[in-house]
């Protein structure tokens, strides 16, 4: 069956359209843009604290209510998307830019580098990942670098062995093979040809990497990890609230997790998004 | 089948060979990270003293040793059985973590049973009743659950089931009065109190640990049912399955004699990443919780800058995570005549 | 009567599902077999010709579904039929070989535990009778040490042995009907002509009737005295083989005749 290549492309329009429409890219384009025109959006400070208004339940003046330090909650939110997305994506940035490369290479030389790359990723991946980050933490200090730097490091492995089975089978693909002929080095070869060829499963693992990414920002930050108090970001905002909770000041502890979930849960629906758009 | 016995002996210690090496690389690693990546010296006593309390501390430390050196003394009390001593509870970590252990241990198996009773079952389902609405219900759920932050649920829990509506008992530990704790023998109170006879006791635990099980549990819960129903959709429209059908064996008995035994591979796998799943996912529980289990104790320590717990409970974490894959790959020889030919 | 033919489909028209619409993969098919006689079933790869075999076994996946037509076997229309009526008939009466042996054999189970389940389904027996009936049947299809090979596994048969092993699953209830469905195009080379040899010898023995599935327009008119060619989910051309090899009526059977070369050859009674 052929199809003519105009309709063919206006076909993939019409797909990437109703991606962009789907659910999870307006949930999205919101909490984006919730997060830069967040000075717009609420007139308090995000970090400044009022001893005066302390755990006042959400009203008209204060949407989500204040915290246990009498900061308005719906400004901490919407100034902690800032943070924990841009963390978030830097940390996936991290593990791609070194995982692919890594991959690539793994995948197209297979040899001993191979091996010993997956038995890197191998141990790399059955650590317990919080406990890991903690001892991490305990021996360097917390702070945001680290923290991207870390969650850099857990992206890896995945990266690397998405791109690695992706440029497996490249290896003896023609257009290899004549690149290999006409003399190029196994490096240029790699970041030439190989890499690009495997850049459709990373888009869509981008988007659901994130998503775990920041869950894995908010836990970290619950226990005192990662980004802490004053700044706002939503992991230590529940902390802060959260043993407020058995007393019914459910508001502190409740707001970021749903704007962390909300986050999440479009991301992930996204992502899957993504990865059926390739398929088909 | 007569050899079978001994091929499995032989297996299970090949692979406990390899679950050693593992631990091995993973206690490197863990040293390699504390005494090569940063200096925990700074961290315990701050960048502005003296050089004379630096140098103190580090001798007591024993940091001033070449790292070889400090890698094998690190290696040879480890296998004594010595991890050291806690900073802030002055005692050997290794009977802080006897104390904790029972609680992580009963906190995970509760969960694991909840994921096994509730999770696969709906997995089962969602893919022998593909495309229905009992199968999008499921997969919806799962996808919800894969998104919330499991120490946050806690939390909601928390508020709903004790603060709205006094169901449960607040989350301050693992029994009303614990003065009033069966004698231990396993350490886990469920067990404990059935063997004392105290039902009272036993009701208790029980209710002090729904909460935290449930948090745990709808943590992991998501990938387990995920796994569980792609691997089942597999097999249920797999030739080997097509064909006792095509030859007139009813559903009934291809699905029980076939698709179980096929199923029971991939399955086993799922369940311990569930258990690897279940283990990390205690430390935030357990503070949510404020649970006395290991998760609780490698965070206070960390807010100790103790760091000598936490490498510790990260080694028991790698013991039970190892451990699980272990049995699964022993059960794997067994079932999959496949793995035997070598 | 003799006359009535075993298998009658009529008018079959099956549809599947697919991300961007239905697509019919079998259009208004039309065949039939008569009692102890042989049909050779011929298209190339994706024609609709597997779905025409399921179809009849009623054991479509589940994108795929009978929009019309009727499946008559042995006088009943299929196609009506209850799930236990199906299974009565599948294996005990109306029997298939698929393609690929050792993808359709369970590896978690023995091939003599797989072909004595089948025997225990529809009749009543003990492990060991059925164990003994399954050995008793390997012998007569040619594997050597059918004991030894009933306590084997499916990874360590080769691909004659576990063709043979899915013919004796489909032969030990005595069937009436068996579909071929592209029984030997896995094998090596040398190998398919033995299974092949096995298979038709064992049907003519029984005096059952056939329907031979094949992309191999060469193999199916040597095998069978009357072929059917099948194009795009359609029937284009049925009839005898001697007259549709010496004067085909339609395009595309000439086409297939030209590509392999084939002239004229009485079928015979050895393959």
């Amino acid at each position: 069956m052929t199809i003519s290549s105009s309709s063919a492309g206006h076909f993939r329009w019409q797909r990437v359209r109703s991606l962009l429409i789907s659910p999870s890219a307006i949930v999205l384009a919101v909490l984006i843009g919730s997060a830069l025109l967040a000075p717009v959006l609420t007139p308090y400070d995000p970090i400044t604290p009022f001893p005066g208004s302390r755990l006042q339940s959400p009203s008209a003046a204060h949407w989500f209510g204040t915290d246990p330090l009498g900061m308005d909650v719906f400004t901490r939110v919407l100034y902690a998307t800032r943070i924990d997305l841009s963390v978030a994506v830097a940390s996936v940035v991290l593990g791609i830019l070194v995982g692919a490369p890594l991959g690539a290479l793994a995948g197209y030389t297979r040899g001993w580098m191979d091996g010993v790359l997956m038995r890197l990723t191998e141990i790399m991946q059955a650590f317990p990942q919080i406990l890991f980050a903690m001892t991490v933490f305990a021996a360097v200090g917390s702070s945001v670098q680290n923290l991207v730097l870390v969650l850099g490091f857990f992206n890896v492995p995945v990266y690397l062995r998405m791109v690695r089975s992706s440029a497996l089978p490249l290896r003896e693909s023609e257009f290899v093979l004549a690149a290999r002929c006409s003399g190029h080095s196994t490096l240029s070869l790699v970041i030439k040809h190989i890499l690009p060829n495997t850049l459709v499963p990373i888009f869509s693992q981008f988007s659901l990497s994130i998503a775990y990414a920041i869950q894995m920002i908010a836990g970290l930050s619950f226990i005192g990890l990662g980004v802490q108090v004053p700044e706002a970001e939503w992991g230590s905002m529940i902390n802060l609230g959260a043993g407020y909770v058995i007393f019914g000041k459910w508001w502190p502890a409740f707001f970021p997790g749903m704007a962390a979930f909300v986050a999440s849960y479009a991301l992930n629906g996204f992502g899957r998004r993504l990865k059926g758009f390739w398929v088909a | 089948m007569r050899g079978i016995i001994q091929r499995t002996a032989w297996y299970l210690l090949k692979r406990l060979g390899a679950v050693l090496l593992v631990l091995f690389g993973i206690s490197s690693v863990t040293f390699l990270v504390t005494r090569v990546l940063g200096n925990p010296v700074y961290l315990l006593v701050g960048h502005q003293q003296s050089p004379e309390i630096m140098d103190n501390m580090i001798q007591r430390m024993g940091l001033h040793r070449p790292l070889h050196e400090q890698y094998l003394g690190y290696l040879w009390s480890v296998l004594h059985g010595d991890l050291g001593i806690s900073r802030y509870t002055f005692r050997p970590v290794v009977d802080d973590i006897a104390l904790r252990l029972p609680a992580t241990l009963e906190l995970v198996l509760f969960a694991m049973a909840l994921i096994i009773l509730v999770g696969i079952p709906l997995g089962i389902l969602a893919a022998v009743r593909r495309g229905s609405w009992w199968d999008h219900s499921v997969q919806a759920i799962a996808q919800l659950g894969a998104s919330v932050p499991n120490f946050w649920f806690g939390l909601l829990l928390i508020f709903f089931l004790f603060f709205l509506l006094p169901a449960f008992p607040p989350p301050l530990g693992r029994l009303d009065d614990p003065g009033q704790a069966p004698p231990a023998f396993t350490g886990l109170l469920l067990v404990d109190s059935l063997l004392a006879g105290s039902f009272r006791s036993f009701i208790s635990a029980l209710w002090h640990l729904i909460l935290p099980g449930l948090t745990l549990a709808a943590g992991a819960a998501p990938a387990t049912i995920k796994i569980t129903r792609d691997t089942l959709i597999q097999i249920l429209t797999s030739d080997y399955i097509r064909t006792p059908l095509a030859y007139g064996v009813d559903r009934r008995t291809v699905y029980f004699r076939y698709a179980l035994k096929n199923a029971l591979v991939p399955v086993t796998t799922v369940l311990a990443m569930t258990m690897g799943f279940l283990m990390s996912g205690t430390v935030l529980v357990e503070t949510v919780f404020s649970w006395p289990g290991l998760g609780l104790y490698a965070v206070t320590a960390m807010n100790h800058f103790d760091y000598e717990p936490i490498i510790a409970v990260v080694l028991i974490s790698a013991v039970f995570y190892a451990g699980a894959y272990l049995i699964a790959d022993v059960l794997h020889f067994m079932i999959d005549p496949r793995l035997r030919v070598l | 009567m003799d006359s009535q033919p075993i298998l009658a489909v009529e008018n079959l028209t099956v549809e599947l599902e697919a991300k961007s619409g239905t697509l019919p993969v079998v259009r208004n098919a039309t065949l039939s077999v008569r009692p102890g006689k042989w049909l050779g079933l011929v298209g190339e790869s994706g024609c609709g010709k597997s779905i025409l075999a399921l179809s009849i076994l009623r054991l479509l996946p589940p994108a795929a579904t009978v929009r019309a037509g009727r499946i008559f076997y042995q006088g009943r229309d299929l196609l009506q039929a209850s799930v236990e009526e199906m299974d009565v008939l599948r294996g005990g009466s109306l029997s298939v070989v698929f393609q690929n042996a050792l993808t359709a054999l369970n590896p978690l189970f023995t091939a003599g535990e797989q072909v004595s389940d089948v025997y225990r389904q529809h009749h009543k027996a003990t492990a060991k009778d059925a164990l003994l009936r399954a050995i008793e049947i390997f012998a007569s299809l040619g594997l050597s040490d059918p004991e030894r090979t009933a306590r084997m596994y499916p990874h360590q048969l080769s691909g004659g042995m576990a063709q043979r092993v899915m013919l004796a699953m489909a032969l030990i209830c005595s069937p009436r009907l068996l579909i071929a469905d592209d029984p030997t195009s896995t094998l090596d080379a040398t190998i398919q002509a033995q299974v092949l040899d096995v298979l038709v010898d064992q049907v003519r023995k029984r005096e059952m009737s056939m329907l031979l599935i094949s992309r191999d327009i060469r193999l199916v008119s040597a095998v069978c005295p009357e072929i059917a060619v099948m194009r795009a989910g359609e029937i284009v051309e049925a009839g005898s083989t001697r007259k549709i090899l010496g004067s085909p009526a339609h395009s595309y059977t000439k086409q297939l005749l030209e590509d392999a070369e084939l002239t004229l050859q009485e079928p015979s009674s050895t393959a």
